[in-house]
């Protein structure tokens, strides 16, 4: 063996060890790099949690192991959602589903903050959901992250670690949602109900109907045309039941438009503000209201129109922007405009304002 | 995320690079006497190495002190029926959309909350490409359509 095929050999056992070793540490910093989330991750779930005992306690008269126990019980709470290897009917059972978590859950805080009034409880109810979701958060990417070590798995490391960038996002949003619940303040997901909040008190609302559990109709006539305006009752945090309400209204009138308004996600880069219009029923969460909201429209042929105000998933759900709110109030206007344009003299529009109406009226 | 806890667990590292800096300083001096005195060129690559090592470290403190929390404080818009004054005041718990607060001072009119929201820190971080791989993207266009016209 002469020199140079020593040297061959050297060079391309160093070349190896070189990749080797990068490969290594390419997997011990995306390790690291988890890790360091999962710390934040888990004391953003504990701070929320303390919260969450906090605020029950200054509304119970319990002592402080019991309001624990109950608190993290509260946060336990799983909807298993139906069957969906035969979809049909599925979402009445949805809705059902949905239905009976809302009730029962309400009753348990209820239960445990006996000197909250209806709007605290609706708070506390929101809070321990948002809680809940940092805890059932914090839990699943800790799975992952203890499978990966568990299998030595890199291609498992690598995926979760490009993952985490999204999952802090939604942490964050969460981590806001908890400070805005904790007060009682409105969220970016208030504009469609603080939109219409506006507009009936614009337009002097005659009437106010309040047929469907934490939901409210206004009405009014502007210009010969019958405009029904429809939000969750504030100003405790719900979402109310909108299809139920269109349904109540539209066995009682001949609609011809329908507006939705809500909060929609922005894109990265899209500026918070934007106001777009579109064609639909502009409303987020499972899809059981915007389904039956749809089915609704769809049996009377009533054209569905709806405005957005686009915004982010943490401006959505924390504490109301200067930016989202001069929107909101951009849109006030051209929700009328909208109206006032497509709905002729002499019929009847409804606008329904969709998201959460917490510290909305 | 926690910016406020992010912040925290990144200025813990302020010592270790305060400690790091001072000792490449330290080598920096020691590198720059061993030259003078025997004026070997080994030194002053060794040196010039150990500069490169200096400045970037204190370039990562800067960047380190430089992080910062904002809290940002959440205001109530007061609005008079009447004349249309506005006025943002702190908030204050119990404070809600079209609560009335008080009289306007101009006319004596009805004040109401007309919005609550935080108010914007100036402008948004936003991304610039760097300029190295802007100018990258430049060539690199240039030389595609250099292709596509031939
Ligand atoms: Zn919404
Ligand atoms: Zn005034």
């Amino acid at each position: 063996m002469d020199g140079t095929t020593y040297d061959l050999i050297v060079t391309m056992i160093v070349l190896m060890l070189f990749a080797y070793l990068s490969r290594e540490l390419e997997v011990m910093r995306a390790i690291s790099e988890i890790e360091g989330y999962l710390a934040l991750f888990k004391q953003s779930r504990d701070k929320a949690f303390d919260t969450l005992v906090k605020k029950i306690r200054s509304l119970s008269t319990l002592d402080e192991n019991t309001i624990k126990e109950k608190a993290s019980q509260l946060i336990e709470i799983a909807l298993i959602f139906p069957v969906n290897l035969d979809p049909y009917g599925i979402v009445e059972k949805m809705r059902h589903i949905l239905y009976t978590a809302e009730e029962e859950v309400e009753r348990e805080v209820t239960s445990i903050a006996v000197k909250a009034s209806r709007v605290e409880v609706q708070n506390l109810t929101n809070l321990a959901e948002a809680v809940r979701a940092l805890n059932y958060l914090y839990k699943v990417i800790n799975h992952y992250y203890l499978i990966a070590r568990k299998f030595k798995s890199l291609w498992l490391i690598l995926q979760l670690n490009a993952l985490l960038p999204f999952v802090s996002e939604e942490v964050k949003a969460l981590e806001g949602a908890v400070k805005a619940f904790k007060h009682g303040l409105p969220i970016g997901d208030a504009a469609g109900p603080y939109v219409i909040a506006k507009l009936a008190r614009a337009l002097g609302a005659e009437r106010r109907y309040e047929p469907v559990k934490d939901t409210e109709i206004f009405y009014v006539e502007k210009e010969g045309r019958k405009i029904y305006m429809v939000k969750a009752k504030g100003p405790g945090g719900t979402v109310g039941h909108l299809d139920d309400a269109l349904r109540w209204i539209v066995e009682r009138e001949d609609v011809s438009l329908l507006v939705s308004v809500d909060a929609a996600l922005k894109l990265e880069g899209e500026e918070t503000g934007l106001i777009s219009h579109g064609f639909g029923v502009a409303m987020g969460g499972v899809g059981v209201e915007r389904f039956r909201i749809e089915e609704i429209a769809t049996e009377r042929k009533i054209p569905l129109y709806a405005v957005l105000i686009k915004m982010s998933e943490w401006e959505a759900s924390s504490i109301m922007s200067e930016k989202v709110y001069k929107a909101a109030s951009k849109a006030v206007e051209i929700v009328k405009n909208v109206v006032l344009e497509k709905c002729m003299p002499g019929s009847t529009a409804v606008i329904l304002g969709v998201g959460n109406t917490m510290g909305v009226p | 995320m926690a910016e406020d806890l992010a912040v925290k667990i990144k200025k813990k590292w302020v010592p270790v690079y305060v400690v790091l800096l001072a000792a490449t300083i330290v080598l920096l001096a020691g590198l720059y006497y061993l030259y003078t005195l025997t004026g070997s060129s080994d030194y002053s690559t060794a040196g010039l190495l150990d500069a490169a090592v200096v400045a970037y470290i204190a370039w990562s403190l800067y960047k380190l002190v430089g992080l910062k929390f904002k809290p940002r404080e959440v205001v109530t818009l007061v609005e008079c029926g009447k004349c249309g004054y506005r006025e943002e005041r702190p908030y204050e718990p119990g404070d809600f959309f079209f609560k009335e607060k008080g009289k306007c001072p101009k006319c004596g009119g009805p004040l109401y909350v007309a919005g609550i929201y935080v108010k914007e820190e100036g402008e948004e971080a936003s991304f610039k490409p760097l300029p190295l791989s802007s100018s990258l993207a430049t060539f690199i266009t240039a030389a595609s359509g250099m292709k596509r016209g031939e």
